[in-house]
């Protein structure tokens, strides 16, 4: 679904990204983990547009997106939380979410009511009792929850969650990796940047490690748990450079 | 050959204090994400100290200079950052443009307090009458001196930002704020430092440029839009590149001089608008900027209410019969652009409160608005009002679509170039033809605007055209509060927080940002053209980029998201200043400060003045029983006005007593209900939270904020 | 809100040469017109009525030639519009209030002032006291002024504005008339009801500095420039110069416009003029503009032979911001200027009851006198009207005048046909100041005065556009009671 080629990204003389490459199979959770400033939201960047590579490619659902603009490739089903919170501070929670359903409704051929989906996701994401607040007014854990109902309301096919479970307590995460468990597997490519190790072995199929700006390791959970790099790299020399 | 190069010399002598001045708007913006448009405000002011130091009082030119420059010129820079600057922390880009916009407009008017404007004031340059012979040319010592202060200031600027520590830190910290305070720099202080420093260039521009000018307030601090398009050469941060640019634009200006032709009206008016051209086509080649994310926005501006809105409607129109009703047509006449230039206010608030974009040029919008009801409304034709709002709203799509994608201080700089293009060009053109559009700008100066007749009905009086101004107000208020109800509302206030996140959904950020601004520009146009009817001639002085700004100053201030920020501006400028005004002189210069310190005390309070007002009368609101008796006493009070039972002041006392008299009513009445009741937990009253009571969510939200957890965690990320 | 606005000296730039246009290079005069040339039919009537005020050995209520101007009288009657037994409400318009340039023409306010108490003092006319109501245009608000006016004053006198084709419409619809101090517009020059002291032209330049140069500087008349303000008033004034240039057989070499609000150096203009071989120039615009331009050719080390500016350059900045560089700069004058006051006592007087009345008020700027002279115009025929204070008696004797020197003020006028003044004065800037030189050659007076001081020239386009008639508002002379 997502295919992330070779991609390259440099800041000045800083290599953020030096020729990663993961994919994110439909139906899956793929993780990717690393420790501060090794270019997961770099790549995130590079996959949504915000930044452009200065090699590689990006490939959504077969189509070749690199050169394209953010709006195109979200048109092509990309969608993504922030690793800070980009709320829309004027907005109440209900109208977070309704916003990014009146927004998909424009360039989807989707006509459907956009009030019923937006109740529907604060359902779904658990927003009910604070739907009417204004999202400055309720905490980040419920602000990740609220960005990731936005994010659902685009109905996207590959989904990018960027720390999405920081800022939440114990219960709050265990009820999100159910929540992305459900979304995979209704068929959507997850692609999650999470901190959180045990939201992290819990939830995904497969695990990518990416140490400065380079992919360290790949494979399941277990296996990635157990690959002395990646123990190396966590708790050995952590050469953080910016990201 | 001779004359090419005797203009290119005069062209680099221009471009010495371009290159003085743009350098240190520079490094202020790079170094404290300022973009200070008062820059010139600062170099005029220093510049009028120094006539005063030199030839006001006749000091020596060594310690006349050295208090102006070395002494005032950047103690007004460390004052602006001590006072001013530092709090705007955390607040948008509007914010700060206003901050320093307003500083601008206060700086005009304060010199205009301390130097009577009417006076001439001569001030010879440095060395007068002295020069040296180059070439086929000769120069001045004072275009030396220019030329030779501008690579000091090169040199020095080097210096300053690689060979000493405080620049190494001022570099590092256009780079990244939290950086140099990991590298235990204090920001404080580099913020200070470039301030003075900023505000000694300023001066240093200003004392050499004004004495080949004329020592005038406005216009020096107008000079500096041509040094804006040199900074925007350097994009704002690159010193090397920003004297590149004061050469290109210095040269340009020098060769149009030498070889454009002087006999053609339409090329001769060209050139002074050459500068703002170059600034229009700098901003095109400008790369793209990063889409704005959020910042800690700390503005916020609810939604509008449906009986908040109504009250608002009914309130202008009441307040409209009942002006025309008591007052005489003199006073009529003089308060009539309370609503006319009121609508252009209200043009702001979709564009900047809700789509958190930026124009300068709204004032503008308007005279082309007034364009259109003088040319096509002739015998009351309803179709000049509607052409007004066509026809603005076509020009701000024109300015809009080539600079759309760059957003805040560029915007806000490519709409003042297009004001000042229209200023400067063509507003004073002789009728033209676009192909087969035959365009007619204001010919002599002045056109008669002719009032107009809708349904049969003749708006020809003042009282008439106040009325019907006031009826459209509540109208465009309507309107508006309709647009933040509905779904492009919602986009665009979404855009305004996130447009990263927005686009990432899908939106093309370009279509929603030109319709916004083209349906600004158009409602900026209709209150244009019925201002252009108030006034039965108009004139492009009306309308220029100076007269502008106190209009965007002040919506702004009152809280541009919110829609009684337009009443609130339209009734503070052209209701209670000239009012006030009116009675004596030293009201008059202490209202001319208004708009400049209003604007000034924005960082303070970054939501605005009307909320804190909208707060303040929320008792007398929520209260429908003295709400009631409050509009029957005034009822009252006003049929015995019109029965003549008294003058205006007394009505006007009393007016003002009943409504003292109901709020105060409220306001007990409200403690008496609330005083039975539990306390609620406050948001504010965090010292409790958690002991008397469990933490609510609000609570929490505030506690993150407060310690600002994200840009902890953005720091440590780095 | 009371920002500055930043085309000031645009404005300014307008504003004075609009003043020039309308006065057709406005002059001093002087007092050659030792006769009182006033043919007020009722000046013996006022004589007559104010014949206390004769009686009283220091003249008080007389100005310059003209004798019992103000002075006691029993006139009574609430016969007009804004007249009652003992007082006249008369309207002054002005641009003062101009937030783009404070105090713009305020010497029409002032002059206003001054004789209104003066005449007062002396006992009004006829006995009714002057009430001068101060119609503040600022600029662009003259057709709501006029609005005004047409409700409340009697007539309007001793004012203009700036942007005066806006109200003529309303005015002449109103039939208020005005005895202006100055018009600016091509429309207010071609409207009805207007009685001007100074009147001026559309197709008649004055051309007695350019006579001047041609005979002084025979070999520069070759090698001449242009030079003028981006404006249409000021690029209308240029035109005519032009034309008139050309008719005197003068060959061009050089022609520009400047922006007076945003020119950042004058000397790319310089440099130009030098280049062009430009010998001498004609100049159209404000006189600090000026001043910097001389500064800029000074700069450069080069010496026009002449330059020819409007009287409004008149102006003591010129001199103290041009300093040394003002050299070779002529003017034409209509009004006699100040520093001739010791030769020409109503000039004298006019600057003694500034003293009096108004010591710091604008007694130097040159529309002041202008305005004092439609003044005393209006005091004369109001004063010759007796009781019968009505706008038809007044207008009608102010606009029978034929020969007309404001007391000695200015030049011979003849506003009852409205023709240009045949007479002026040459006037030269020096960097000690405002001199007229020795070899200028007056035949009447102070003034030089001959038919070939005017030359016809071609209306410019745009500029003919006829003004409000009577007719066009479905009115006649005899509806003006």
């Amino acid at each position: 679904m997502l295919e992330v080629n070779d991609v390259s990204v440099r800041f000045g003389g800083h290599l953020a990204l030096d020729r990663a490459s993961i994919s994110a199979p439909a139906g899956q959770i793929t993780g990717l983990i690393g420790p501060n400033g090794a270019g997961k939201t770099t790549l995130f960047n590079a996959i949504t547009g915000l930044l452009t590579p200065t090699e590689g490619t990006v490939v959504i659902d077969g189509h070749d997106v690199t050169g394209q603009s953010l709006h195109r490739r979200a048109r092509h089903g990309v969608a993504r939380t922030f690793q800070q919170l980009e709320l829309f501070t004027m907005l109440t929670v209900r109208e977070n979410i309704r916003v990014a359903a009146d927004i998909r409704s424009r360039w989807a051929r989707d006509r459907g009511d956009m009030g019923a989906l937006t109740e529907d996701i604060i359902d779904r994401v658990g927003l009910r009792d604070v739907a009417d607040e204004r999202v400055t007014a309720i905490p980040t854990g419920q602000g990740r929850l609220v960005e990731l109902g936005r994010v659902l309301a685009c109905k996207p096919r590959v989904l990018l969650l960027d720390e999405p479970a920081s800022g939440q307590d114990d219960r709050e995460t265990e009820r999100f990796g159910e929540l992305l468990v459900e979304v995979a597997s209704s068929g959507a490519a997850v692609l999650l940047v999470e901190h959180d190790m045990s939201l992290v072995m819990d939830v995904c199929d497969t695990v990518h490690v990416l140490d400065l700006g380079r992919m360290l390791a790949s494979g399941t959970p277990a296996e990635v748990q157990a690959n002395p790099l990646v123990l190396d790299a966590y708790l050995g020399t952590d050469s953080g450079g910016a990201a | 050959m001779d004359k090419f190069l005797v203009f290119t010399i005069v062209g680099l002598t221009l471009s010495g204090v371009y290159a003085i001045v743009a350098s240190g708007l520079v490094l202020t913006y790079a170094t404290t994400g300022i973009f200070n448009f008062a820059h010139g405000a600062i170099g005029m002011f220093v510049a009028f100290a120094y006539w005063q130091f030199r030839f006001g009082w006749g000091w020596p030119a060594p310690i006349a200079l050295l208090l102006a420059l070395g002494v005032l010129a950047p103690a007004i820079g460390l004052v602006i950052d001590r006072v001013i600057m530092r709090g705007l922390r955390g607040t948008g880009e509007a914010t700060r443009l206003v901050v320093s916009i307003s500083l601008m407009v206060g700086l005009i008017a304060l010199a205009n307090i301390i130097w009577e404007p009417s006076r001439s004031r001569p001030m010879s340059t440095f060395f007068q009458g002295r020069r040296i012979k180059v070439f086929v040319t000769t120069i001045t010592y004072h275009q030396a001196i220019t030329i030779l202060v501008a690579l000091v200031v090169a040199a020095g600027l080097r210096w300053l930002l690689y060979r000493t520590r405080s620049g190494v830190s001022m570099r590092a910290n256009v780079d990244d704020g939290t950086l140099t305070l990991l590298n235990g720099a204090r920001p404080s202080r580099i913020a200070g430092l470039s301030w003075a420093v900023g505000g000694f260039l300023a001066g240093v521009g200003g004392v050499l440029i004004a004495p080949t000018l004329t020592l005038e307030s406005g216009s020096l601090s107008l000079l500096i839009i041509n040094a804006y398009a040199a900074a925007i050469f350097g994009r704002l941060r690159s010193i090397p590149l920003t004297f590149v640019g004061a050469i290109v634009i210095g040269l340009t200006e020098g060769y149009l001089a030498g070889y454009l032709p002087g006999d053609n009206r339409y090329l001769a008016a060209f050139r002074p608008a050459a500068a703002v051209l170059i600034l229009f086509v700098a901003l095109l080649v400008v790369p793209n900027p990063r889409l704005r994310d959020r910042n800690h926005i700390r503005e916020f501006f609810p939604a509008p209410t449906v009986p908040g809105m109504a009250l608002m409607a009914g309130g202008v129109i009441i307040a409209a019969v009942v002006m025309v009703t008591t007052l005489d047509t003199v006073s009529v006449t003089s308060y009539g652009p309370v609503f006319s230039l009121g609508i252009v206010a209200l043009s702001l608030v979709p564009l900047v409160g809700f789509a958190g974009q930026i124009s300068l040029a709204q004032l503008s919008f308007a005279g082309i608005g007034a364009l259109a009801v003088a040319h096509h409304g002739i015998g009351g034709s309803p179709l000049g009002l509607v052409l007004a709002a066509v026809f603005a709203a076509v020009a701000g799509m024109l300015v809009a679509l080539p600079v759309m994608r760059l957003s805040g201080i560029y915007l806000a700089l490519a709409t003042a170039a297009f004001a000042v293009a229209l200023d400067r060009w063509l507003f004073n053109l002789p009728d033209f033809d676009v192909g087969p559009v035959h365009v007619s700008v204001f010919r002599s100066g002045s056109l008669n605007v002719d009032p107009i007749t809708v349904l049969g009905l003749d708006f020809d009086s003042p009282e008439s055209l106040m009325v019907l101004s006031a009826v459209a107000f509540a109208a465009v208020a309507v309107l508006i509060a309709g647009l933040r109800w509905s779904r492009f509302g919602r986009q665009l206030v979404a855009m305004r927080d996130s447009e990263a996140a927005c686009a990432t959904f899908g939106l093309n950020l370009i279509w929603p940002r030109v319709g916004v601004f083209a349906l600004s520009a158009g409602i900026a146009g209709v209150g244009g053209g019925l201002y252009a009817m108030q006034l039965g001639s108009v004139a492009p002085a009306r309308f220029d980029l100076l007269t502008g700004l106190p209009v965007f100053i002040v919506v702004v201030v009152g809280g541009t998201g919110l829609v009684g920020s337009g009443l609130f501006a339209g009734s503070m400028l052209f209701g209670v200043l000239p009012f006030t005004s009116g009675f004596g002189p030293v009201f008059a210069k202490i209202n001319s400060t208004f708009s400049g310190l209003a604007g000034i005390g924005l960082g303070r309070n970054p939501s605005g003045a009307v909320p804190v007002f909208a707060r303040a009368v929320r008792p007398l609101r929520n209260d429908v029983l003295v709400l009631g008796s409050m509009g029957a006493a005034m009822a009252v009070v006003y049929a015995l006005r019109l029965g003549d039972a008294f003058a205006n002041w007394t009505f006007a006392v009393l007016i003002g007593l009943v409504a003292v008299v109901a709020y105060v009513a409220a306001v007990v009445r409200a403690r008496a209900e609330s005083s039975g009741d539990a306390v609620v937990a406050d948001l504010h009253d965090l010292d409790w939270a958690g002991i008397t009571a469990p933490w609510t969510p609000q609570q929490l939200a505030r506690v993150e904020s407060g310690l600002d957890l994200d840009s902890v965690r953005q720091a440590s990320d780095a | 809100m009371h920002s500055r606005l930043p085309n000031r000296r645009v404005i300014a730039a307008l504003f004075a040469v609009l003043a020039l246009v309308a006065s057709g290079c406005r002059s001093g005069d002087d007092a050659e017109t030792g006769a009182s040339d006033t043919s007020v039919p009722a000046t013996d009537a006022g004589d007559g009525d104010g014949s206390d005020t004769a009686d009283d050995p220091a003249g008080v209520g007389d100005f310059g030639d003209l004798e019992g101007v103000c002075g006691p009288g029993d006139a009574a009657g609430a016969t007009a519009t804004g007249v009652t037994d003992d007082e006249i409400k008369v309207g002054t318009i002005s641009d003062a209030g101009y937030t783009g340039r404070p105090g713009l023409n305020q010497e029409l306010f002032d002059a206003g002032k001054v004789f209104t108490q003066w005449c007062n003092d002396a006992g009004g006319i006829n006995g009714r006291t002057i009430t001068l109501v101060e119609r503040d245009a600022k600029l662009t608000e003259y057709k709501q002024r006029i609005t005004e006016a047409c409700e409340q004053d009697f007539m309007l006198v001793g004012g203009g504005g700036v942007f005066d084709d806006s109200g003529q419409v309303e005015r002449v619809s109103c039939l208020l008339p005005e005895i202006p101090a100055y018009q600016a517009s091509s429309q207010s020059r071609g409207s009805a009801l207007i009685a001007n002291p100074v009147p001026p032209s559309l197709d008649e330049l004055q051309a007695v500095a350019m006579r001047y140069l041609d005979e002084r500087f025979p070999e520069s008349t070759q090698d001449v420039g242009f030079l003028t303000g981006t404006f249409a008033s000021t690029v209308f004034i240029d035109a005519q110069l032009q034309d008139g240039a050309a008719d005197l057989g003068w060959s061009k070499v050089y022609e520009a416009q400047y922006n007076p609000a945003v020119e950042t150096s004058w000397t790319p203009f310089a440099q130009a003029i030098k280049s062009a071989g430009t010998r001498g120039l004609v100049y159209s615009g404000e006189s600090e503009n000026l001043a910097a331009l001389l500064r800029a050719l000074d700069d450069i080390d080069y010496q026009l032979d002449w330059l020819l500016a409007g009287s409004n350059a008149m102006d003591v900045a010129l001199i103290e911001i041009g300093g040394d560089a003002v050299r070779n700069v002529f003017m034409a004058a209509t009004v006699v200027p100040s520093f001739l006051a010791d030769e020409n006592p109503a000039t004298r007087q006019y600057l003694d009851l500034f003293e009096q009345y108004l010591p710091d008020g604008r007694d130097e700027a040159g529309l002041g006198y202008n305005s004092f002279s439609a003044w005393l115009l209006f005091a004369q025929a109001v004063k010759s009207c007796d009781s019968d204070v009505t706008r038809g008696c007044v207008f009608n004797a102010a606009k029978s005048v034929e020969d007309w020197t404001g007391g000695g003020l200015h030049a011979p006028t003849h506003p009852a046909t409205g023709k240009l003044t045949r007479c002026g004065i040459i006037v030269e800037a020096t960097p000690t100041g405002f001199e007229v030189p020795d070899d200028f050659e007056a035949n009447d007076g102070l003034f030089a005065c001959s038919e070939d001081n005017v030359v016809a020239v071609t209306i410019p386009e745009g500029a003919a556009d006829g003004g409000v008639t009577l007719e066009s508002v479905g009115l006649t002379i005899d509806d003006l009671e």
